[in-house]
């Protein structure tokens, strides 16, 4: 009887079956084989969004012959230590993505010998909801080993050396805790103030700083903050009152705190005594050494001087320069790190992968210490941006760089993405994908100026449409973050101008009702409070009241900053999608 | 040719209802990793509706294709249809707008076509199935066997120690299958489960032992 019903089954139904099958899987390998244009899309997008990006800040030696650093990995990020000298690149420990934002994991510096350096860890016990035990990891300076584990209390910040055997860390209830190594190698506990100073940090500025052997000073919202350990007496030395104070250094040759303050009308330079009395106050920097990157006409110029009273030297860079905002160290200016001979940034080529850069500043050579990826772009062709000047309707002039794509043929029509400032590969992907990238070089996102976002993307807009092989029916905006709510203004003033747009973890989503079926595409991460429930309600909202299909992309295990390989990856493959679909 | 027709109808439906089936998991596949919007009736996401009608379709599919009783295969069918209307009642009712083309917007962009044309093919195979479901449900009452219930008085077989079935074959030569039916069936006619052969069910006459 079974025999009969497999003959029959065999004979006449199953062929049925496959039949169906093969023509259902058939027309999906020939919409696949046929719909996407750009050859090796995937491969491609898969390649340039396996860059693996520098995270946080780098700390090199005084020498500048080591670094550690912090860069992604496959699933989160690691903690990197680099000898410059034997080119070799150690993984001392690795956070996963998830929850990472729960979790303390930063870098803490060099001592003052250069023979140690430290960086903390969260452990796995968890103490309180929310808060885990930590650890200091303190490690040999030469070879990257570890030397010695020291509990921390949780919310640990900031830490200072005050001699190349003992260290001071404040947390961000404002403890602070000395530790000091033995004769026999072991660390101890030498002091302890709990909640020196009523409230928490009101930011987490880099700013704890070693004033003596026995005394430390930091940053608290406005304030300047003093312990002398010998003494145990802790007063607050500088209260801004009527400014801002964005940071400050100590100069223990001088015995003078530099604080760099601004207002409304710029930037101003205070130095203090040890007591907080004011010795000078001026609106010039008179620092003696620096590097100062500009932007000229859309091309990355440092300007680095490392002598009082020698001229600057002027190092044109030719690719890209990722702004860094960090400790004040041994001075920088927008980040830029000088250290020994040399300068420390993190950038790119024209088409090379994002790297950590050491340039020499004696001969004037450049060499990559990391690279964001161990092999070159596959399938990638490089394209040099065009770049040119603008004035924005308020009068405002700035660079602005523009990616066309890797193929134009004279007559066709492409579409273009259009935005302020962003990092990323995003230039590389959409030039490969068939799309041109024009982009506002705005230097930086907390400038104040970032707020005439729309100002500056209509004056490129204005300029790009003349281009005769840009279709103007396909003109993109791209945003990420806060400035999606530019964004958002944009599109509420000129709906009829933009085909779509591109919102990369936003703050804001734009208003779809004035906006006649437009594209949309979002990415984000699902672990952000608030994030998944505002996003898909606006989906379903433009689904079901004006049956616009919004192409929605929650990364599971992700908050506002992505932070592994895994999920840049991710997003480029599905923005990539997306724009060889539209 | 009444037999036939059917067969060809739970055929068809079979053949539609798997390729739904297919397309709907093809078209999750399709558009991993995006997040797709609530569907406005039953509040799930769409991917999870995909899923769930996917895997019902294929299931029906598999019965029109593979099982043996008519009856069985029209009910599915007709339940599937007339679900599949009440859900579009729900839709309208539920003030859907703009239409549900956009919910179907990843179907479509899996194989190549405007969210509209997926909605009214959607259209075109849940109104045949309806439709035609009910017309070979009707069709299939008129023309149920209509022989006179046995009279128990005067039924031909004792009243004691009574086999309660009856085994014979079709009587079919290609297809001879064995099937069993109540002894109450006894005289009158079926149809073949397997080749739709209508057939007589034997009688049996039973001495009384003395």
């Amino acid at each position: 009887m079974i025999n009969n019903y497999l003959k029959r089954v065999v004979s006449s139904h199953m062929g049925l079956v496959l039949m169906v099958f093969s023509f259902v899987i058939g027309w999906r390998v020939l919409v696949i084989t046929c719909s996407h244009t750009p050859p090796h899309w995937r491969a491609t997008a898969k390649g340039i969004g396996s860059t693996a990006w520098f995270r946080d800040d780098f700390y090199p030696n005084k020498d500048g012959t080591c670094v550690v650093f912090s860069q992604e990995t496959e699933k989160g990020v690691g903690i990197f230590f680099c000898n410059a000298g034997s080119e070799k690149t150690k993984l001392l420990c690795e956070q996963k993505e998830n929850g990472y934002s729960r979790q303390r994991f930063g870098m803490l510096g060099w001592s003052p010998d250069d023979k140690l350096f430290a960086y903390a860890v969260p452990l796995d016990r968890q103490l309180n909801p929310g808060q885990r035990e930590e650890q200091i990891v303190v490690c040999d300076g030469l070879s990257g080993e570890t030397a010695a584990k020291i509990p921390a209390e949780p919310g640990l910040t900031q830490i200072a050396w005050l001699s190349p055997q003992s260290f001071a860390y404040l947390t961000y209830n404002q403890d602070v805790r000395v530790w000091r190594q033995k004769t026999g190698g072991s660390w101890a506990q030498l002091y302890n103030y709990p909640n020196i100073v009523s409230g928490k940090l009101e930011t987490i500025e880099n700013s704890f700083t070693t004033t003596s052997k026995n005394s430390v000073a930091w940053q608290k919202g406005n304030e300047i903050w003093t312990l002398d350990f010998s003494t145990s007496a802790c007063k607050k030395i500088w209260e801004s009152t009527t400014n801002q104070l964005e940071g400050f250094t100590y100069s223990k040759e001088t015995r003078e705190y530099h604080l760099i303050c601004s207002d409304e009308t710029g930037w101003f330079f205070v130095d203090l005594d040890p007591q907080g009395s004011v010795l000078d106050m001026t609106r010039n920097g008179k620092q003696e050494r620096y590097a100062y990157l500009r932007d000229e006409a859309g091309t990355n110029v440092f300007y680095i001087k490392t002598k009082a009273d020698s001229q600057p030297t002027r190092v044109v860079w030719p690719g890209a320069v990722e702004d860094h905002r960090g400790p004040i160290g041994d001075y920088i200016s927008n980040g830029k790190y000088l250290y020994g001979d040399y300068l420390f940034f993190t950038g790119d080529l024209p088409g090379r992968p994002v790297g950590l850069w050491r340039y020499n500043i004696r001969n004037g050579i450049s060499r990559c210490l990391a690279s964001g990826l161990k092999h070159p772009f596959a399938y990638d062709r490089i394209v040099l941006p065009q770049n040119g000047v603008i004035t924005n309707a308020l009068g405002e002039q700035m660079s602005y760089h523009v990616w066309e794509p890797v193929k134009v043929d004279a007559g066709k029509k492409y579409p273009l993405v259009i935005t302020q400032t962003t990092y990323g590969p995003n230039n590389l992907l959409l030039a490969q994908e068939g799309y041109y990238f024009a982009m506002v070089a705005r230097p930086y996102w907390n400038d104040k100026t970032v707020y005439n976002w729309p100002a500056d993307v209509m004056a490129l807009y204005e300029i790009m449409i003349k281009n005769p092989n840009i279709d103007t029916n396909r003109v993109f905006l791209f945003a990420t973050s806060m400035d999606t709510s530019f964004l958002r203004q944009l599109v509420s003033e000129k709906p009829d101008l933009w085909r779509g747009a591109i919102l990369i973890t936003p703050e804001a989503v734009p208003k779809l009702s004035s906006w006649h079926n437009p594209k949309i595409f979002i990415v984000a991460g699902a672990n952000q409070a608030g994030e998944v429930d505002r996003l898909t309600k606006f989906q379903d909202t433009a689904a079901a009241d004006l049956g616009i299909p919004v192409k929605l992309v929650l990364q599971k295990g992700v908050e506002h900053i992505s932070r592994s390989v895994a999920t840049e990856r991710a997003r480029t493959v599905q923005l990539a999608k997306f724009l060889v679909e539209n | 040719m009444q037999t036939k027709t059917i067969r060809f109808f739970t055929n068809s439906a079979g053949v539609l209802l798997l390729a739904v089936g297919l397309a709907l998991f093809m078209a999750n596949w399709a558009s991993a990793g995006l997040t797709q919007p609530h569907d406005p009736v039953l509040r799930v996401s769409m991917r999870n509706l995909f899923w769930i009608v996917g895997a019902i379709a294929l299931v029906v599919a598999m019965i029109c294709l593979f099982g043996e009783r008519v009856w069985l295969k029209i009910t599915l069918i007709l339940w599937l249809a007339v679900n599949l209307l009440a859900y579009q009642i729900g839709f309208f009712l539920k003030g859907g707008h703009a239409g549900f083309s956009v919910y179907l917007s990843s179907l479509a962009e899996a194989f190549g076509i405007s969210s509209i044309a997926a909605e009214l093919i959607l259209q075109i195979i849940s109104t045949y199935l309806l439709l035609a479901g009910c017309g070979f449900l009707v069709f299939k009452w008129l023309n149920r066997p209509k022989t006179t219930r046995p009279n128990t008085t005067t039924r031909p077989y004792p009243a004691t120690s009574l086999p309660m079935t009856v085994k014979f074959s079709c009587i079919n030569p290609a297809c001879q299958q064995h099937i069993v039916v109540d002894l109450s069936w006894c005289g009158r006619q079926t149809q073949c489960p397997a080749c739709g052969t209508i057939l007589q069910v034997p009688t049996f006459t039973f001495q009384n032992p003395k």
